[in-house]
């Protein structure tokens, strides 16, 4: 019985289920923020590199896991989500309040990330989110690659990509 | 009666203000701790129920709670705690500071107008969100 328990916590501390928590996360939150179902788009993924997109949105982290996460996405896919979460009609959505829902969107992504692995034993910190018109000058050759992904999202015909650049403390 | 909606982001304000309204009562917003307490002082003779974000600059929302519990004029007045933080031992922190509820979000909408309107009828919910 120890070792079964022992061996499931090591699993949950490998690189792949830190992987699976943070998808899970990102399509647990666009899911509820969307109100649409959320596909992941293996087919459009490239691990290394986010997408040119119109609007950026990036959350660091630190402790258990240290680097950051980051939300691309395009003008259209993100005044539908901001309207859906300030529940006003896309054509009350501000630049300022479209910028103020990507922040939040992220900021939910990597606080349910950061429940989930609590949930096995593990804890970072996050800041406040930071947005930007255009690619953070971020290397991804700099963090694990074991952990970091650049995940490609649909929802309707809409397109989103959501990263994790880490590099793992704990992880064997 | 009103409820002071403490916030940094907008948009979640602005969802927050709306589905108060729906209920019947006044939304006021504040964008961190330090203003929701001045709007409070204002405002407690009419104030209901404080739905306070965690994470917020200038003055966070675990500090605010602190601050509303340890006063005379305040610590009647229910606090949900509605963050995107849903770590056990910060549930637990703030209940034991004295929030009457903490919600996680993305908000289930039902589930948080449900708390919303428990908490103003009776001060605690009939079930911990």
């Amino acid at each position: 019985m120890e070792v079964s328990r022992h061996t499931i916590q090591m699993q949950q501390h490998s690189p792949v289920a830190i992987q699976h928590a943070f998808e899970h996360s990102v399509m647990r939150v666009i899911t509820v923020l969307s109100g649409k179902i959320v596909l992941k788009r293996d087919a459009d993924a490239n691990p290394n590199r986010l997408p040119v997109s119109d609007l950026y949105s990036m959350i660091r982290i630190g402790g258990y896991l240290e680097g950051f996460i980051l939300l691309s996405i395009n003008r259209g896919p993100a005044m539908e989500i901001a309207a859906g979460m300030s529940m006003n009609h896309p054509d009350k959505i501000t630049d300022a309040l479209l910028h103020d829902a990507i922040g939040e969107m992220v900021n939910q992504i990597a606080g349910k990330f950061r429940t989930v692995l609590s949930e096995f034993g593990r804890d970072f910190t996050i800041t406040t989110p930071e947005i930007a018109d255009h690619a953070p000058d971020i290397n991804f050759s700099d963090y694990d690659e074991r952990l970091t992904n650049s995940i490609a999202f649909q929802f309707d015909d809409e397109f989103f990509t959501v990263a994790l650049l880490a590099n793992c403390n704990f992880c064997a | 009666m009103k409820v002071i909606i403490v916030d940094d982001s907008q948009t979640v304000c602005q969802a927050l203000s709306k589905i108060v309204t729906q209920l019947g009562y006044e939304p006021i917003e504040a964008a961190n701790g330090a203003e929701a307490l001045a709007k409070l002082r204002t405002h407690y003779r009419q104030v209901g129920l404080i739905i306070l974000d965690w994470n917020m600059p200038v003055m966070d929302g675990f500090t605010a709670l602190g601050k509303i519990k340890a006063s005379d004029q305040f610590k009647h007045i229910p606090v949900l705690m509605a963050t995107s933080d849903g770590v056990k031992e910060d549930v637990i922190k703030a209940l034991k500071a004295g929030a009457a509820s903490y919600l996680v979000k993305p908000f289930d909408k039902k589930k948080l107008a449900d708390t919303i309107h428990e908490l103003l009828s009776t001060g605690t919910p009939t079930t911990k969100a």
